[in-house]
């Protein structure tokens, strides 16, 4: 895919802007403050049909103002017609705000629809923090990567959390009072739908495992072993993961539930289910989460990224986009060397960084040396383009 | 923008504004067309309002709105008793009357169970609809088959599931409408849930 043109209205700290893409690489230049992870945020809306920061879409309107739109025009690859995508925020009159995402136009019926248009792998900073963070953290990464491989991931996640706020609310309002029948049913809705997240999410991982230990093993100089687990209370989960193996999740995790339905309702809560679970990381054997140091968490995180970078390529039959907020500063320089030797020359590549200079940041300045490489300049919410070729010395 | 006008008609305005999807542009709009007609025909229209409000109740068997009770549906004597299309409310109900494909009788649920919105089995009709199952005004059980006519939603399937758990085992056939695609619909243009259903309740051809 490559993007040729991303319009911004009111979005975050941009007023209007307008800007024309390089097919290669896309380069945002500028201070921390300055808006450069948004003008990111705002592709990576369009590419998933939600930001991967905000939890409201009311966070992505201009302070003040009661609208925004983004809206961008691609081209896929071997089609003759453009495509445009675009999102529209408005309160209406009593101040709610509705969003609207558009495909050529036309209004889109619900977010799903929008999934698989504009694939992109991203790393943001904050994803440096996937294995210190939550499990919820990594639950959110592995979840947005199965979306972009499969999109139908997105409905599986949101089918399960409905059903899940129902019975939570159940519980929580009726906990030991609540009928035994009631509970059943949501139990049944949640074991069908909570089956189909952790298979979905199983595959996706099953499918990632090979290509990303061998991906870790070449960064770290074939030192260090990756491997990694699901971990869920079904005890059936993980050993489907394990030993890739087709087992009934549904009937295990009605069992399951079924096991501890008293203990919810005591408790009022829902304690069961794949919105507990977590991925483990180990190299040589040794959790990453807890014994890892900060360089094997970075290469890990990049190994993972590549992986999905390389994985998306291939499946869908259009190459991604690659979203790097400011990650080259976090990475040393022979890690920041591998990732830019690693990005297929067919890929769309949009980077922000503090400094271009050739002695402060020597890859990145040399990558962005080698040519088909647009330079855009941030400060304040304002975006000038310069088209050169060579780095700024 | 409402406070600029003279007071009954600040008051019409807003009287219109509090309908389901009137906004304060069609709410004005409402009001200047009702202040053009006749005397008479306001007359009738407010009258038409407070009747309908004072006389219609809800019929004691099948729950519809109605004047009467029995109401229209149950009391005809052409609708086979041995069916029960069971709907969330009037609304719907009408909507499955008008296609005139269905003659057997209703039962109106009054709601989905929703415990985000505070809604429980016991807060439905469904003790009322198991009581028709079991016994008719006769004492015999005539009823052979339940449709559940309810939205492919979750709660619309939760509910489904509640009641199929409890007619099931009364021996009486349970079956639900199918979801698909809206007739002269393009697939290319159904999102994946609707095609996916659609596949799910796929017929043998
Ligand atoms: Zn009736």
């Amino acid at each position: 895919m490559r993007i040729r043109s991303l319009a911004l209205r009111h979005y975050r700290n941009y007023h209007e802007q307008e800007l024309t893409f390089s097919a290669g690489k896309n380069i945002i230049l500028g201070q921390n403050g300055q808006g450069k992870t948004n003008l990111l945020e705002a592709l990576y809306l369009l590419s998933h049909s939600r930001s991967h920061r905000a939890s409201l879409d009311r966070e992505l309107l201009m302070a003040g103002s009661d609208y925004a739109a983004v809206s961008l025009v691609m081209m896929p690859h071997g089609y003759l017609a453009d495509i445009r995508l675009d999102v529209q925020m408005k309160r209406d009159t009593a101040g709610r705000l509705k969003t609207v995402f558009k495909l050529n136009g036309t209004p889109l019926k619900n977010r799903s629809q929008l999934l698989g248009h504009l694939p992109s792998v991203s790393f943001f900073n904050t994803d440096l923090a996937l294995l210190r963070g939550t499990p919820s953290d990594r639950r959110r990464w592995l979840d947005a990567a199965v979306t972009q491989y499969d999109k139908r991931h997105f409905t599986y996640v949101a089918e399960y959390e409905k059903i899940r706020k129902q019975k939570s609310r159940l519980l929580k309002e009726q906990g030991m009072a609540c009928t035994p029948a009631h509970l059943a049913v949501w139990n049944e809705q949640l074991a069908r739908a909570g089956a189909r997240l952790l298979q979905s999410r199983l595959s996706y991982l099953c499918f990632l495992y090979d290509p990303s230990v061998v991906r870790y093993l070449e960064l770290s100089g074939q030192q260090e072993a990756l491997n990694f687990s699901y971990q869920s209370q079904l005890e059936e989960a993980n050993k489907a993961f394990k030993s890739r193996v087709d087992i009934d999740l549904e009937q295990a995790y009605m069992a399951l539930l079924n096991h501890r339905i008293n203990e919810e309702r005591q408790r009022g809560v829902c304690l069961v289910g794949p919105h507990r679970d977590d991925i483990r990381f180990y190299l040589n054997g040794l959790e990453v989460c807890a014994y890892g140091s900060q360089g094997q968490q970075r290469t890990l995180v990049l190994a993972l990224k590549l992986t999905e970078l390389e994985l998306l390529s291939q499946t869908s039959g259009e190459p991604p986009i690659l979203i790097l907020d400011d990650v080259m500063a976090e990475l040393d320089p022979e890690r920041q060397q591998y990732l830019i030797d690693h990005i297929p020359p067919e890929i769309q590549v949009f980077l922000t960084t503090t400094h271009l200079d050739a002695q402060l940041n020597p890859v990145v300045a040399r990558y962005v040396g080698e040519g088909n490489s647009t330079i855009f300049k941030v400060s304040a919410g304002q975006i000038q383009a310069q088209p050169e070729k060579r780095c700024i010395r | 923008m409402v406070s600029t006008y003279t007071q009954p008609l600040a008051r019409l305005i807003e009287a219109f504004q509090t309908l389901p999807g009137i906004g304060p542009k069609s709410a004005q709009r409402l009001a200047f067309h009702m202040l053009k007609q006749s005397s008479h025909d306001i007359k009738n229209f407010s009258d038409a309002l407070l009747d309908a409000k004072e006389k219609i109740g809800e019929c004691a068997q099948c729950f519809n709105l109605s004047g009467q009770s029995p109401c229209e549906l149950c009391a005809n004597p052409n609708r086979s008793p041995k069916t029960i299309g069971v709907v969330i409310d009037a609304q719907d109900l009408f909507a499955l009357e008008r296609t005139g494909e269905f003659s057997g009788q209703y039962h109106v649920l009054h709601g989905l169970i929703s415990p985000m919105e505070g809604i429980g089995p016991e807060d439905l009709k469904i003790r009322e609809l198991l009581a028709r199952l079991t016994t008719d005004s006769e004492g015999r059980n005539r009823v052979e088959e339940v449709i559940l006519a309810l939205p492919p939603s979750i709660e619309g399937d939760t509910t489904s599931l509640y009641l199929s758990k409890l007619i099931k085992p009364l021996g009486i056939k349970l079956t639900r409408i199918a979801f698909g695609l809206p007739v002269g619909g393009d697939l290319e243009y159904a999102d994946n849930m609707t095609i996916a259903r659609a596949l799910d309740g796929r017929q043998e051809f």
